[in-house]
């Protein structure tokens, strides 16, 4: 029987042709699934980890132009990959066109396949700059950094990723495709909520069909894809021609291997149980500590851990000290202490992972809707004491 | 690249030769930690528990070398990290960009070697470049130089032979008498023997010619004279660096089809083909010339081989992006081959261009040069062996730039890249030029066009220009010039809008973008005198006032040549032009010849301009090193009413050799 809940019970596997692979410039990707960039997540472990599991483009986390530029020893790592991953995709994140450039130019002297651009981030401290959802607010500058951008990739396709608007009352989503499609990217992803909703609510997928029916470039969904068939589901309402995928593989990398299935027009596997996951779970802070080293790995380690055992009943008396962890062999201790046989939850499939139901007030500069047809760049950083404190303060989009 | 690490790594395996002063090379450890060397540790030293390694087995560790001569150009970053370069002095350029380089941070953009500058060339009246720093007398070097500090970092000054003696002088006490004192290197001034300079105690010399006696060449000089020479060195401080790979690239035929031009500039190829074909006809007519260079680079190869045999100190560069035919990274390597050729042992040579060259020019030594604690982590490890074989600098395993890994395969593709780059621009230079029309001012329209400007065939930029006739009868000229960039670095673009009335300059726009900084300079005349207003990324720097009459800032935009053209008076006047972004006056003079042509004699050069009947500019001739920079006026659009529009400059050719100016005006 398929494991999955009730609203996917129903839904059919791919057709054989009924969906194209994912056409981003030159790259053809299949299945058209994209691993969505997440701050603090989509890293080079975690992507070589999901690349194991299935196919698609997996890209960086954001990575800020300015921190890149000057050499910030921790973005440059953020930044890396290494020759086994092709394609290899970075998420660009900038206010000025020049910086952005001249990113993008050095990302394709190192040989990147893919550049995508986060025009999404609803971060107080980001919007309030006039950086990233406040940026479609004003299409003229938005149409600036992308032409940058796309100047400097060359041959190198670009992507853009936007959110709905800043809130109901201010979508900018249209006027971004426009001005992507204008600028020659090469597809444009859409977040289907607006900077105020952040990750509250259900995302709204009739904006993905409206966008894809305004564009002749691609259109890529993304919102809500917890399980595989969310997969299907919205490409079939919406006509999009690819999806992104977020917080659904946190802790389940193993999403990209059912992807893989549904698109091929078989059914997925059933997921690991607790013992198959800690498996996964001791591979994935393996890879993450080659990368990081082990402390600042395991740190990362502990929020991996509470991704990977959500909903697990029996895990909640580990989960406490797995959020403590500072050794390698912590890890291996707690995890010991689970019962391998305990089954996938059910109810974990939907269960939200990172990034709660909050919404806000978005904060946008002064004045700022006064001048939307504005092309002037946000002041950006200059010392590398703000850069710091910028790279601190940065959760994504 | 290697993997970056956020933690202390440690360098293992290799055959580690620090080049400290008497330590003998050894299997070692070094831990790097961020951009420095933390320490040197002998294997299996308990510090490297725990620490992630990278195996080096097999290869021989040594600091990155340091040509010591070269003119920066950031597509060169590549090509001398590729031969394990990893610290570069450059001898003067354009002063602002040089300061924005120097930054760390910037280096690390591309990556590209460490990076020592000398700011801007300094130079006597009639500097031989357009960007050096003109010192006249004593004063004058004191208060420049000065200046020059507060701009930013410079590591050292370095003067062309032009530069007057007293101004030498005090250059060279100004520059000792700072709390990090600075050294002075350059040729000979003019005037200033060789025992002057070692009284004066300059620091360095470039190329071995500085050491000929007065009236002496390499063929008639004394072996007595040599030797009387390196006596003199020997018991002095002067270091020199000979260049002697600058003098053997004039001894053999270029070699034109080499794969390696694809890494440079089009300009450049063009530039090294252009001196190939000079250099062929030249020994094809005085083929005596050829024999009697060889001749002389033996003397100058044994006279280098003396020299470091009496303990003068020699700091090997290469010249590398200031004469043809020096492939920035390999000409360097090249220059340690052949003092390795002239005598000196190749150990010997490898200090030179590493610790003892460090030393030699400086504080440099407290950061660069050997494998010790503290110092910068720029460190190369080679296949073979340096104290027997130099050559394998041109392909390393691996380099180490500011703790940062790069291996022999991410070299190749930064070089792939680059030529990759280069190739686009090449075929750039050909594509149809797309610049928007700059903003026009009220009045009425009356001529606009585009032109191009080009050197050895490339372009260089791009301008569409317009004049407007305003409601007082003043003329507004336009433009907005698009500069292409290199492979490193972005495009710029400049606005410029001039207004003129009654034959002066009464309204002046100016915006630059370069680099990070947006420069703009605006006023206007009141009162007889011209306010402008500087401004550094919209933030007000200072006014300056002019009260001379003024007839155009001069800035390379076709928009001055179009006023010249328009109310231009044979004889001498007064024009603004940049100076490193600040407006200097200059004096102009300007002859008129009987075919139409302007000739202008300008501060920055002079140039040859000729007219079309409607008053546009055809062309623009200007000499800039040993070729021509040319405008040339692609279009140009006549609007507006019959009676607005321009002058004929050609018609008025004849009437200006009468002093009847077309437009005649007041003085
Ligand atoms: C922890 C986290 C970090 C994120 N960081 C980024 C980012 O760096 N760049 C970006 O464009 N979006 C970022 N996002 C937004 C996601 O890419 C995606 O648009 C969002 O999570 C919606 O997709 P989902 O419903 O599948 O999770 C982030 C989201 C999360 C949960």
């Amino acid at each position: 029987m398929r494991f999955s809940s009730p609203e996917n019970e129903a839904v059919a596997l791919a057709e054989a042709g009924e969906f194209a692979p994912l056409k981003i410039g030159p790259l053809a990707v299949w299945p058209p699934v994209v691993l969505a960039p997440m701050a603090g997540v989509t890293n080079y472990p975690f992507r070589s980890l999901c690349r194991e599991y299935g196919a698609g483009l997996y890209v960086s986390e954001m990575i800020t132009a300015r921190a890149y530029l000057m050499g910030h020893r921790r973005t440059l790592l953020l930044a890396s990959s290494q020759p086994d991953e092709t394609p290899r995709s970075v998420q660009i994140y900038g206010t000025d066109p020049k910086d952005v450039g001249e990113m993008a130019r050095s990302l394709v002297d190192e040989g990147v396949h893919h550049l995508d651009m986060n025009f999404g981030c609803p971060v107080p401290k980001v919007t309030r700059a006039g950086g990233g959802s406040a940026i479609p607010v004003k299409p003229r500058l938005l149409a600036r950094i992308v032409r940058a951008a796309v100047k400097n990739a060359g041959s190198v396709p670009l992507t853009i990723k936007v959110r709905k608007g800043i809130d109901d009352a201010l979508l900018t989503f249209l006027d971004a495709g426009r001005v992507a499609q204008e600028e020659g990217a090469a597809a444009i992803g859409l977040h289907a909520r607006t900077a105020a909703q952040l990750y509250s609510g259900e995302a709204d997928w009739n904006a993905i069909g409206e966008l894809k029916s305004r564009l002749s470039i691609p259109v890529l969904g993304n919102g809500d894809i917890w399980e595989s068939f969310d997969a299907l589901r919205m490409m079939r309402a919406t006509g999009c021609d690819g999806v992104i995928v977020g917080r659904g593989c946190l802790g389940r990398p193993w999403l990209f291997r059912e992807l893989a299935e549904v698109f091929d027009g078989r059914e997925p596997a059933q997921p690991p149980d607790l013992g198959g996951i800690v498996a996964i779970l001791k591979d994935h802070a393996r890879r993450l500590v080659a990368f990081f080293g082990e402390r600042e790995g395991l740190l990362h380690m502990r929020k991996w851990c509470a991704w990977y055992t959500k909903g697990f009943p029996g895990s909640a008396s580990v989960r406490d000290s797995l959020s403590r962890l500072n050794t390698f062999e912590d890890l291996e201790r707690e995890l010991a202490r689970l019962n391998p046989r305990e089954p996938f939850p059910r109810s974990a499939l939907r269960a939200h992972r990172a990034k709660g139901s909050r919404v806000q007030t978005v904060a946008l500069p002064e004045n700022y809707l006064c001048s939307r047809d504005d092309d002037t760049p946000p002041r950006s950083i200059h010392s590398s004491e703000d850069l710091e404190e910028w790279e601190r303060s940065l959760s994504g989009g | 690249m290697l993997p970056l690490f956020l933690e202390k790594i440690a360098l293992v395996g290799a055959l580690v030769h620090t080049l400290e002063p008497a330590t003998e090379p050894g299997p070692a450890a070094v831990i790097i930690e961020a951009d420095r060397i933390a320490a040197v540790v002998p294997p299996g030293d308990p510090s490297l528990a725990g620490l992630r390694t990278i195996d080096l087995s097999g290869t021989h560790l040594v600091p990155g070398l340091i040509d010591a001569y070269v003119n920066f150009d950031a597509d060169h970053d590549r090509l001398y990290l590729s031969h394990g370069i990893t610290l570069v002095r450059d001898v003067g350029a354009d002063l602002t960009q040089m300061i924005a380089e120097r930054d760390s941070l910037a280096r690390n953009r591309n990556p590209g070697p460490s990076l020592l500058i000398a700011g801007a060339v300094l130079d006597g009246p009639n500097p031989a470049t357009r960007s050096a720093i003109v010192l006249a007398s004593r004063e004058e070097a004191v208060d420049k130089l000065s200046r020059l500090l507060e701009l930013g970092p410079i590591d050292f000054f370095s003067f062309h032979l032009g530069l007057p003696e007293p101004a030498w002088r005090a250059t060279i006490e100004f520059a000792h008498r700072q709390q990090r004192p600075l050294q002075v290197w350059g040729p000979l001034p003019r005037g200033v023997s060789l025992d002057a300079a070692l009284a004066g105690r300059q620091d360095g010399l470039f190329h071995l010619d500085a050491l000929l006696p007065e009236g002496r060449t390499w063929e008639t000089v004394l072996d007595s004279e040599l030797r009387a020479v390196v006596e003199k060195l020997a018991k002095s401080e002067l270091a020199v660096t000979p260049t002697l790979a600058a003098y053997a690239q004039r001894l053999v035929p270029p070699r034109k089809d080499l794969p390696e031009l694809a890494y440079l500039s089009p300009i450049t190829v063009a530039q090294w083909l252009g001196d190939a074909a000079q250099r062929e006809q030249l020994y094809n007519k005085s083929p005596e010339l050829l024999e009697r260079g060889i001749k002389a680079f033996a003397r100058q190869s044994a006279l280098v081989a003396e020299l470091h045999r009496a303990g003068v100190r020699i700091v090997p560069g290469s010249a590398a992006g200031q004469m043809p035919w020096l492939l920035p990274g390999e000409a360097l390597v090249n220059e340690l081959k052949l003092l390795v050729r002239a005598g000196i042992p190749s150990a010997d040579v490898l200090r030179l261009a590493t610790e003892a060259g460090a030393r030699h020019l400086g504080f440099v030594e407290q950061q660069h040069g050997s494998i010790r604690a503290g110092k910068t982590a720029n460190l190369v490890a080679l296949d073979t062996d340096p104290r027997e074989d130099l050559a394998s600098f041109a392909r390393p395993r691996q380099v180490w730039i500011r703790g940062r890994g790069i291996g022999a395969a991410e070299l190749r593709t930064l070089r792939d890249s680059l030529a990759q780059r280069q190739k686009e621009l090449q075929k750039l230079s050909f594509a149809p030029l797309e610049i928007a029309s700059p903003q026009l001012p009220p009045g009425e329209l009356v001529l606009s066009g585009l032109c191009e400007t080009t050197f050895a065939n490339q372009r260089l930029r791009g301008e569409r220009w317009a004049v407007v006739r305003a409601i007082d009868g003043g003329l507004y000229y336009c433009a907005r010039i698009l500069s292409f960039g290199t492979a490193s670095t972005a495009d710029t673009l400049v606005t410029l809008q001039q207004k003129v009335l009654d034959n002066q300059l009464v309204e002046l726009k100016f915006e630059v973008q370069s680099g990070p900084r947006v420069v703009t300079l605006e006023g206007e005349l009141a009162a007889g005198t011209l306010n402008l207003q500087q401004r550094l990324n919209g933030v007000f720097q200072k006014s300056v006032r002019i009260r001379e009459r003024m007839l155009f800032l001069d800035t390379g935009s076709v928009t001055a040549d179009l006023i010249l053209g328009q109310h231009g008076r044979v004889g001498a006047f007064k024009a603004l032009f940049l100076e490193d972004f600040e407006p200097a006056k200059g004096d102009y003079s300007l002859s008129v010849q009987p075919n139409g042509e302007r000739w202008l004699e300008a501060p920055l050069g002079k140039r040859i301009v000729e007219y079309a009947v409607d008053g546009s500019v055809a062309k623009v001739l200007r000499q800039q090193g040993n070729g021509l920079v040319l405008t040339k006026g692609l279009s140009a659009e006549v609007s507006g009413e019959p009676s607005a529009r321009l002058s004929n400059p050609r018609a008025a050719a004849g009437a200006a050799d009468n002093s009847k100016a077309a437009n005649p005006a007041p003085r």
